[in-house]
């Protein structure tokens, strides 16, 4: 084989600039990897870089992200901003990555850390978001946190009446999204404190199907939520959202508790949308492409509970981070240090193997 | 993912040869409607639309309410397709929202069980010694006036404006549960936001309103409705869209199926009579039309040709709003001479004259 | 002409509405005891009701139809209640049963 065919075998590329792809790369480059990180957008940080504040115990969000952007700056991590990888081409033991046409550059293993989509809402048509001003999704929600975005209605509303709805895109076979996006239900519990917190008259209802409070403090944040702030929680889905009196919404759902149908007049719908795959891996005998998601495309797929960072049916192609499923931060940062681990296992066996 | 939005779905309407089959109640409650609108396809827009005088019901009312088996309504389905063929057809025009969803659903269980089609033509064949070919398009009649509403305002002298203020007037839109419920694919926009009322009446200068209960059932129910003792539930669903739809003062409903047409004007009668509550704010009611009939005043048809002296909510205060001319003494003269006076209602306030 | 009797009447909409205003006395209760705001129906309450087995009494059902306004149906099934305790033994989250369904019977007091 021709040594010009092959790159340093311990250059690993991460495609992704957000938590995971950071904190994948730091994991890496402490082992003494060489690292480099291509992202997409112009910024690191992925969807961290929209939210306001994180459960369960309101960190800012600016601040944690402040902290990786620090720590990855520091060890000089090579940085490929506004780049969007959308090939991965096997060249010998390694990878070409292309951007369209564009060749990008050469690694000896890729590590997809691009995360995630988050579901579009405006496919939920009866719930009328894109048609109706005070329909926002729990990432709006968040920018109107963080000041970027204006309340959706009057400010001399000082009651205002808000719902959220738990379930927007997940657990939903005909948004082509089966599964549970793990989070929202938390993501709810914390907005509907936080409104709670801004307008102390406000009414706050949750209308969800199940409450997954799974994490560690969840559970007290519920409680919370119900005891301390008055939130009050519904079990049903909302049939529709319809356009009511002045600015309203009037929403119709139903109360499965109690086995009746309700209407309200609501001032702000927060819709939870759930965590999507953002790409789709379409997996060929020596390239890997990463193409726009169909109706029902999945996560990309690993090899299972030893081998959670690899990916299925490839030689030195490992994901980590949400792009193989819901998760929350901790997750992901506890997940970037076991596919470094991977990694490293990895580019020892192949040094093992005798390549010069 | 780019998102296919089901509000902005185009049903595809081919532009001429149609074999039309007409409905029971629209015929029976609102004479003149489709008389005026083959008048608008043959004679104002000249368009080949075909009526077999064979053809019969579609029997969807008594098929939905458990009357008529499965097997008699293909096979009377596959009749009229029969008639259709055989005046050498392929789009089928409809005039009764119920009677599309019917079409539509024979249709899609004939796909989806080719050997339910197979037994049908058989049973056709033994009882009439005809057969019949699929229609390459199903189309209903407002579905055709959605289509045509660019030519068919182009040749409108009214438009639904309020002549005296230049306001548009409010309209809110009825559209029957079986034209895109069911299969979202039949109708435009699909099953949450159809446009093919909301469109027609913007066309006309309209002022589209939504309302609550805008998609909410008119109650028709069939089963529901055969039996007196079984009509409050139908009235009490009619109930809940007068109710959320008064609160933004309408000046008109619009409705594409005859059985909606018919029960969202008699119940405003029916509720005045009970509750003392009409949901306008004269007591006069809110005048119900279907998409034909609105069709057919915009070109300046005559309104009692048309049929609208029939309805139980009286069209008087719309025409006047509009600027549409009529002769009040001619209201109740029959073909055969003047008819005496219909009974007053106690409570829903008409006017005559 | 003289009204028709048309053989069939209407029925309201079943819906409750949740932007009514919550009934004065439904917030004095609420107010005397706030821990009914830990309910979250889990049920755990009427699987050990001992009135549960023969009357329909359930509190967790109570506080949910107390949101709704429906006092008197709250009341009267209330005071069904035996005080035996059960319930609150076991409740996970820490309500205060005895006292939130005396204060509920109290909504509908029996008629001397």
């Amino acid at each position: 084989m021709n040594a010009s065919e092959y790159l340093p075998n311990d250059e690993v590329a991460i495609i992704g600039g957000g938590p995971a792809g950071m904190q994948t790369a730091l994991a890496l480059s402490e082992r003494g990897f060489s690292v480099r990180i291509y992202e997409q957008k112009e910024q690191l940080g992925g969807h961290l870089k929209g939210w306001h504040h994180l459960f369960p115990h309101g960190v800012a969000a600016s601040d944690l992200l402040g902290q990786l952007k620090e720590q990855v700056l520091a060890r000089a991590v090579p940085l490929h901003l506004g780049q969007s990888v959308d090939r991965l081409q096997k060249v010998g033991a390694g990878w070409a990555l292309w951007q369209g046409e564009r060749p990008l550059g050469r690694a000896g293993v890729v590590v997809l850390a691009n995360g995630f989509a988050l579901f579009d809402a405006r496919r939920k048509e009866e719930y009328g978001y894109g048609l109706y001003p005070s329909v926002l999704t729990a990432a709006d929600l968040e920018a109107v946190f963080r000041k970027e975005q204006p309340w959706p209605f009057g400010s001399d509303r000082m009651a205002p009446q808000v719902g959220f709805v738990h379930c927007v895109g997940s657990r939903d076979l005909k948004c082509g999204s089966p599964h549970c996006s793990k989070l929202c239900c938390v993501t709810a519990v914390k907005q509907a404190m936080a409104v709670k917190s801004l307008f102390p008259e406000a009414q706050v209802y949750c209308f969800y199907m199940d409450l997954r409070m799974h994490g560690l403090e969840y559970e007290e944040l519920y409680r919370k939520a119900q005891v301390d702030y008055g939130v009050r929680f519904i079990r049903g889905r909302l049939s529709e959202a319809a356009p009511g009196q002045g600015k309203r919404l009037h929403v119709k759902a139903e109360d499965t508790l109690q086995g009746r149908p309700l209407h309200l007049q609501l001032d702000m719908l927060v819709l939870m949308s759930g965590m999507v795959p953002a790409f789709l891996l379409e997996q060929q005998e020596r390239a890997v492409f990463l193409k726009e998601p169909v109706f029902g495309s999945g996560f990309v797929p690993v090899q299972g509970l030893l081998a959670a960072g690899s990916v299925v049916q490839q030689e030195g192609l490992f994901a980590s981070g949400a792009c193989k499923g819901p998760a929350t931060l901790p997750e992901v940062f506890a997940d970037a240090s076991a596919v470094a681990r991977e990694v490293e296992q990895y580019l020892k066996s192949l040094k093992a193997v005798g390549h010069a | 993912m780019t998102p296919l939005l089901w509000k902005d779905y185009q049903k595809e309407v081919p532009d001429n040869h149609y074999f039309f089959v007409r409905s029971c109640i629209r015929q029976t409650f609102f004479p003149g409607a489709e008389a005026a609108l083959l008048d608008i396809l043959r004679n104002s827009l000249g368009l080949d639309v075909f009526e077999d005088r064979r053809h019969t019901t579609c029997t969807g009312i008594a098929y939905h309410c458990d009357l008529v088996p499965l097997e008699t309504i293909m096979t009377v389905i596959a009749r009229q397709l029969s008639l259709m063929t055989e005046a050498g057809y392929r789009h089928l025009l409809v005039s009764c929202v119920t009677s599309f969803g019917i079409y539509l659903e024979m249709l899609d269980m004939w796909q989806h069980h080719p050997e339910m089609l197979e037994q049908t033509r058989e049973a056709l064949w033994k009882s009439t010694r005809r057969s019949f070919e699929l229609p390459v398009a199903l189309v209903h009649t407002s579905d055709l006036v959605y289509h045509l509403r660019k030519p068919i305002a182009d040749r409108s002298p009214h438009r639904l404006v309020d002549k005296s203020t230049q306001r548009a007037l409010r309209v809110v839109d009825h559209v029957g549960c079986h034209y895109a419920k069911i299969f979202p694919a039949g109708g435009f926009g699909g099953a949450e936001f159809p446009s093919v009322l909301s469109g027609l009446a913007e066309t006309f200068g309209g002022e589209m309103v939504d309302y609550p209960e805008r998609r909410h059932c008119c109650g028709f129910g069939f089963r529901h409705y055969l039996l007196q003792e079984n009509r409050g539930y139908s009235l009490s669903n009619s109930r809940i869209k007068f109710e959320s739809m008064e609160a933004f003062a309408p000046d008109l409903i619009l409705t594409n199926c005859p059985g909606c047409n018919m029960f969202l004007d008699r119940w405003q009668y029916t509720l005045a009579e009970m509750s003392g509550k009409t949901y306008d704010r004269e007591g006069k009611g809110i005048p119900v039309l279907s998409h034909e009939e609105l069709a057919a005043l915009m070109l300046g048809r005559d309104p009692w040709t048309l049929g609208l002296q029939m309805h139980q909510v009286q069209l008087e205060p719309l025409l006047d709003k509009i600027g549409i001319a009529y002769q009040a003494r001619q209201k109740y003269s029959m073909l055969a001479g003047a008819a005496s006076l219909p009974g007053e209602p106690s409570v829903l306030k008409v006017s005559f004259q | 002409m003289p009204k028709p009797d048309f053989g069939f009447a209407f029925a309201p909409n079943r819906a409750l509405d949740l932007s009514a205003p919550l009934l004065p006395e439904v917030q004095v209760v609420l107010e005397a005891e706030p821990s009914i705001r830990a309910c979250m129906a889990c049920g755990q309450c009427a699987a050990v009701c001992t009135a549960g087995a023969f009357t329909p009494l359930a509190f967790y059902r109570l506080v949910l139809e107390l949101r709704g306004g429906d006092v008197a149906a709250v009341g009267e099934r209330a005071r069904h209640c035996m005080l035996c305790g059960k319930c609150q033994m076991t409740c996970p989250r820490g309500v205060n049963i005895r006292n939130a369904v005396l204060l509920m019977a109290a909504l509908a007091p029996p008629k001397p």
